[in-house]
């Protein structure tokens, strides 16, 4: 296509360009400026000014942090957390979506007016904390997946896609002869990768992101998730904890400031490096040449 | 195989919408059998119901020996090809067809050998190891007939399987799915929309409207001999012409006439038929094809004439459709063989006088030109 743009819509391309390019740089210079500080000495780490590339690269602070046994227990638990909670959530969002989306469901109306309306309405933070405590799960792993393993958003994004399948693939399989579990686990769960692929990706940021739960309900260290390790030393500064033992040579070899920054990025690599292998689930296009549409 | 019962089967939706008004079908065993209708007539209700995709509200329907109302789809004996393929699209063409299979726990061996065969059949074995979404329209076609017959069924049912195919291929894979049904003999029972495959393609062809089957025969005899001027109306390229007017006795015998200066001798059959209803108004039906331009073997007679102008004209190759009206608003349109023609011309058409019908008025008006046993029995 060629066409002549007038005057107004080149200034108005300007503009978002200009106004989207500062939104951009805002986003992605925190990212730079930790990446940057965490691989810096100490003396380039504590110059002033904007960091977009370490002159002088250190990975002390990585050594450090990585050495850390209560931060590698966390990165454990996190993990644990993260694979767990979010092979639960997709399985127990498919057994509830699928229901829902199914036609001949009695009651279905009221059942997803139900599931909507703990979306809006929740018990809150005390109701929460004396259920947990009530079904003994304080202190307990399973107190971090378990209230959150089925989210009412979740039903209802799984539940409009497994509607968009074509009916007929249902009343194929029906009549091959296919019960509902078979439809749900041989026909609509492989038809819904990226639907399931962003729940997963949703559920394991969540869960690899959560802190506050934690802090309410896990009182023991050693079942505690990375993030509150990621708090108490960036917001608590308790750096010192990890410098422990360190001697005096190496201690020159980092700050706070370093340590924090490193602690920040070990605790966001793991998160980013899920994306490139869901994002091929993401593609459209795999319903096509089921059916003519 | 096994012949299929439909009894008094009736299907009324939530809000009181009812589809299917109590039809009655005796579908013998291996017969091809097409349901055709406009949009909304309950031709996929009906098959849909025999499926056991939609409950039945009442009646009941058999396969075989048996009333299959409270059977699952499953245990029916039944193969079904959707018009819109509904092939799995995550498994291959030979995964697609063995699923149906594998869930029937057949052997391996077994489901391999069906498999196969069918591919052959249908010549699809090269696509086996493909993916639907690297077939044509057609290719994919095929493999829905493929999944449907590797399970051998007692009967298979057609959703409007074609629709969906360009012209061309439409007009292959109806002689494709002609071949299978010779091949195989299953009892078929077979949706569509389209009149031309319902005639090329049924033992017996079933027109359904409203609800209601209007009438069920041979194709020919729907044809030739439609019970009603809704069947007459909707089967036949062009549609049949339908011009009003009154059954007027003059000069001893009995004539067709109208305010527009239409006047036809009515001879024959169409006489002796009509002859009780002299004095009321009624519908006469002419066939694009017993319209013509000079008298002929069919047309001799001068009392059997129309006084028509030429509108416009449609040249198909050796025929061509003339669009005529008078100077009262009639219009017909006449499939004559391609001749040089000027639009305005005024011409005499000549009438074949065994290609015309009288309906009472209204859509669904009776022909009172057949015989009593035909019209008798709509169903």
């Amino acid at each position: 296509m060629n066409w002549q743009l007038t005057r107004g819509e080149k200034i108005f391309q300007t503009l978002n360009a200009l106004v989207l390019g500062v939104i951009a740089v805002s986003m992605i210079y925190p990212f730079i400026y930790i990446i940057s500080i965490s691989l810096s000495t100490p003396a380039e780490a504590s110059r002033g000014g904007l960091h977009l590339f370490p002159r002088e690269i250190s990975l002390a602070a990585y050594k450090l942090v990585l050495s850390d046994s209560a931060i590698l227990a966390g990165f454990g638990n996190s993990t644990l957390r993260m694979v767990l909670g979010t092979t639960l959530t997709l399985v127990a969002t498919c057994l509830a979506a699928y229901p829902l989306a199914r036609p001949g469901m009695p009651h279905r109306g009221l059942l997803t007016f139900l599931i909507l309306f703990t979306m809006v309405f929740t018990g809150g933070m005390v109701p929460n904390y004396l259920l947990i405590q009530e079904l003994g799960l304080l202190n307990s792993r399973w107190a971090l997946i378990l209230p959150v393993m089925i989210t009412a958003f979740n039903v209802i994004v799984v539940k409009n896609f497994f509607q968009a399948i074509p009916e007929s693939l249902w009343e194929s399989a029906r009549i091959d002869g296919a019960s509902e579990w078979t439809i749900l686990f041989r026909i609509y769960i492989p038809l819904s990768g990226p639907v399931l692929a962003t729940v997963a990706l949703w559920t394991m940021v969540f869960h690899w992101n959560s802190w506050f739960d934690a802090m309410l309900y896990i009182t023991d260290d050693s079942k505690q998730v990375l993030q509150i390790f990621l708090q108490r030393i960036v917001v608590d500064n308790a750096t010192e904890a990890l410098e422990t033992g360190v001697s005096s040579d190496q201690a020159s070899s980092f700050t706070p400031e370093t340590i924090k920054a490193a602690t920040v990025v070990v605790t966001l690599v793991p998160i980013m490096l899920v994306y490139p292998f869901l994002q091929r689930f993401f593609t459209k296009g795999i319903m096509l040449g089921s059916v003519k549409g | 195989m096994a012949q299929v019962l439909i009894r008094d089967v009736v299907k009324v939706y939530p809000g009181n919408v009812t589809a299917v008004k109590g039809i009655n079908l005796d579908i013998a065993d291996g017969e091809f059998m097409v349901l055709v209708g406009p949009s909304g007539c309950g031709k996929s209700t009906t098959l849909r119901m025999t499926a056991g995709l939609e409950e039945i509200s009442d009646g009941t329907v058999s396969i075989g020996p048996r009333i299959v109302n409270d059977v699952p789809p499953k245990d029916r004996d039944i193969a079904m090809v959707f018009q819109n393929y509904a092939l799995y699209p995550h498994m291959t063409v030979y995964k697609n067809m063995a699923f149906g299979l594998k869930l029937r726990k057949f052997p391996k061996p077994e489901i391999h050998k069906r498999v196969t065969d069918a591919a052959e059949i249908l010549g699809i074995t090269p696509l086996l190891d493909r993916k639907p979404k690297a077939l044509s329209g057609g290719q994919r076609q095929r493999v829905a007939l493929g999944r449907a017959i590797v399970r051998d069924p007692s009967v298979f049912l057609f959703d409007e399987p074609l629709s969906n195919l360009d012209a061309k291929l439409r007009v292959e894979t109806r002689a494709e799915i002609k071949r299978l049904h010779k091949r195989l003999a299953t009892t078929t029972i077979y949706v569509t929309h389209d009149q031309e495959e319902a005639m090329t393609l049924g033992d017996r062809v079933c027109i359904m409207s409203e609800g209601l089957i209007q009438q069920c025969d041979t194709p020919l005899a729907v044809y030739e001999r439609p019970v009603n001027r809704f069947v007459a109306a909707f089967l036949g390229t062009p549609p049949m012409n339908f011009i009003d007017g009154r059954l007027t006795p003059q000069d001893g015998g009995l004539w067709f006439t109208n305010d527009h200066g239409v006047k036809i001798k009515l001879t024959g059959h169409h006489a002796e038929l009509a002859a009780g209803k002299a004095g009321q108004d009624v519908v006469m039906g002419l066939r694009p094809e017993g319209m013509f331009m000079r008298p002929g073997a069919f047309a001799q007679n001068e009392e059997q004439t129309l006084d028509m102008t030429v509108d416009v004209i449609e040249l198909l190759g050796n025929t061509m459709d003339v669009f005529l009206s008078n100077a009262g608003g009639d219009l017909a349109t006449a499939r004559v063989k391609a001749e040089e023609l000027a639009e305005g011309t005024p011409l005499k058409i000549h009438l074949d006088i065994s290609k015309i019908h009288l309906f009472e008025p209204g859509k669904f008006g009776q022909n009172i030109t057949l015989p009593e046993t035909v019209a008798a029995v709509p169903g």
